[in-house]
């Protein structure tokens, strides 16, 4: 599925990734762990095409293709879907209509006919029903004035309604309140399926609870530095990090 | 009659403006019936304009029309609601008292330069909104006096004019007078956009906003001179001032020129003005959903404009083909490039 080589970038003259692996493979949940400042919003930022962010050397290719020769929009129609850590307000973009342009975007890129607002509806009741989004939020505009939590709830929407083969959740947990954390994570858990990886970025165990990852990595200054099953979360939640780069 | 005691701003030595036509004595000025001249719309009358001069000369509007070199002059007489479209290929003024008037809607495809003045006293809620989508220049000036009960809201869309002004003077005379002014430059190649008003706030708790945006493409250049007065005695009143403009290119210009003069306590004043450029990660954030470049870059100027008008009080149909035009005009499918290789 995903499959990342030696990934080296930077923003402007400072190197974030310093040659970065990971190979998620089809079907799989990853978690990525880390201090502040390792670099792991960096990797999705790279990986969705961030304009910030130079790529010097190394590869990132998803069911063979390579990302990192694809525009934003292209990595999106291939099959990867970044969920904000911080979605992007956009005033005068309602939700609905940006909702519907960006569904249309992806059935035209599979060769299938755009839709019309009332089966634009039906195809987006399903997803609506999961994020337990409120209605109201549809009619205004994309993110804007959302609370922490709708706007997550959004993020996890636009997942559900675009079915992406590769999905990277950034802190997808931030900001949300202990039921919005069940609500999302049971969202992405009805979504798991054998063709479907996630990389989940986050700070905290707790969140693998809920979504509850295939592997945990470790990531510290740019690169992976341990990889285990899911108890490494639970070890680093009790040891810290300096456990890590220790051993 | 209204005459206002207050001075026009900034139109008295338009030279910018003189060179698109030569001037024309006022008395040269002829019955609507001359060829050339169209107004069409429903529910108008017209009469012969020796009537403006009469009441006007030397106030307002003769000093603001002379230099587009009107020579014609047509007295339009609107029902309550009607929209007014200009369509003449020589050059005229179109004077339009707004006494009675409730939603009116003026619909500018004229190719020669025109002049619309409007003015009179306004005791009722009305709406005016003009739209003009033509290069040829042209004038939009106002004189309201705004009394008990009077809320007005004016919208203004220019879009391709190569000279375009809107001059709003209004005169805020009785506590809970209302002025909304909502203004949209729509600029393209060397195109040059003006907004001016001159809000005067003489009675007390009167309120007003103003809402003016500019979108800046090829050398195109935007003004924005808007003065609010609050008179002695005008206390409790609230009237803002916003100029957002939206730079497409490097050679576009804006010029923001807000002030405020207040001669009263306890008043609510506010200016803003930005200059921007589409956001980098609103665009990022349209196209890691699968949004086109191109695409997502118009949706975001669309979305600038559409956030300054949100309700179009006028005719929609006319709004939307001016936006699809611009947006057409100004769409680039080359338009940024490969961030990441």
């Amino acid at each position: 599925m995903l499959d990342i080589q030696s990934l080296v970038a930077s923003i402007g003259d400072e190197p974030i990734l310093n040659g970065l692996s990971l190979h998620i493979p089809a079907g799989q949940v990853h978690a990525i762990m880390g201090p502040n400042g390792s670099g792991k919003s960096t990797l999705s930022k790279v990986l969705a095409g961030h304009p910030a962010y130079e790529v010097t050397s190394g590869s990132a290719l998803l069911d063979g293709v390579s990302l990192l020769d694809l525009d934003p929009e292209e990595r999106s129609l291939a099959g990867l879907f970044l969920a904000f850590q911080y979605p992007v307000e956009v005033p005068g973009v309602q939700n609905e209509a940006f909702l519907k342009m960006a569904y249309n975007a992806h059935r035209k890129a599979n060769g299938l006919p755009e839709v019309d607002a009332v089966d634009f509806a039906d195809a987006l009741s399903g997803p609506m029903a999961t994020v337990q989004l409120d209605d109201a939020l549809l009619s205004r505009a994309l993110n804007h004035g959302f609370s922490g939590g709708e706007k997550k709830r959004n993020e996890v929407l636009q997942m559900a309604l675009l079915a992406p083969k590769m999905a990277i959740l950034d802190e997808i947990d931030s900001g949300l309140d202990i039921d919005a954390l069940r609500t999302v994570a049971s969202a992405v858990n009805n979504l798991r399926s054998p063709d479907r990886s996630f990389l989940l970025i986050t700070h905290y165990q707790r969140l693998l609870s809920y979504i509850v990852p295939d592997v945990v990595h470790i990531m510290v200054d740019g690169v992976i530095v341990k990889t285990g099953d899911p108890q490494l979360a639970l070890e680093v939640e009790q040891r810290g990090y300096d456990w890590v780069t220790a051993s | 009659m209204i005459a206002p005691s207050t001075p026009v701003s900034g139109l008295k030595d338009p030279r910018w403006l003189a060179e698109w036509a030569p001037l024309a004595p006022l008395h040269q000025l002829t019955a609507p019936s001359v060829s050339g001249v169209g107004v069409t719309g429903g529910g108008l009358t017209t009469t012969p304009p020796s009537f403006i001069w009469d009441e006007w000369a030397g106030d307002a509007f003769p000093h603001a029309l002379t230099p587009l070199g009107m020579g014609h002059a047509v007295w339009v007489t609107p029902a309550a609601h009607c929209t007014v479209t200009l369509t003449g290929n020589v050059p005229c003024c179109v004077v339009i008292p707004m006494a009675g008037v409730g939603n009116l809607t003026i619909v500018n495809q004229a190719t020669a330069p025109v002049g619309v003045a409007l003015w009179g006293d306004i005791n009722q809620p009305v709406s005016v909104s003009v739209l003009h989508d033509h290069t040829a220049p042209v004038l939009v000036t106002s004189a309201l006096r705004v009394g008990s009960g009077g809320n007005v809201t004016i919208q203004g869309v220019m879009s391709q004019s190569v000279c375009g002004v809107m001059d709003w003077t209004c005169q805020l005379m009785a506590p809970h007078a209302h002025v909304s002014i909502q203004g949209l430059h729509l600029g393209t190649d060397r195109s040059s956009l003006f907004t001016r008003s001159w809000l005067r706030h003489d009675g007390p708790d009167t309120t007003a906003t103003q809402v003016v945006k500019s979108v800046g493409h090829g050398k195109s250049y935007s003004e924005y001179d808007g003065t609010v007065w609050v008179s002695h005695g005008a206390h409790g009143t609230d009237s803002t001032q916003r100029n957002p403009n939206l730079l497409l290119t490097s050679g576009a210009r804006a010029v923001s020129k807000p002030q405020l003069r207040i001669y009263a306590d306890d008043v609510t004043c506010g200016h803003g003005a930005t200059v921007s450029q589409v956001s980098e990660d609103e665009w990022w954030y349209l196209r890691s959903r699968g949004l086109s470049r191109a695409g997502a870059y118009s949706l975001l100027i669309e979305a600038f404009i559409r956030d300054s008008i949100p309700t179009w009080s006028g005719d929609m149909a006319a709004f939307q083909t001016v936006l699809s035009g611009y947006l057409h005009a100004v769409a680039d499918p080359n338009i940024g490039s490969r961030h990441v290789k």
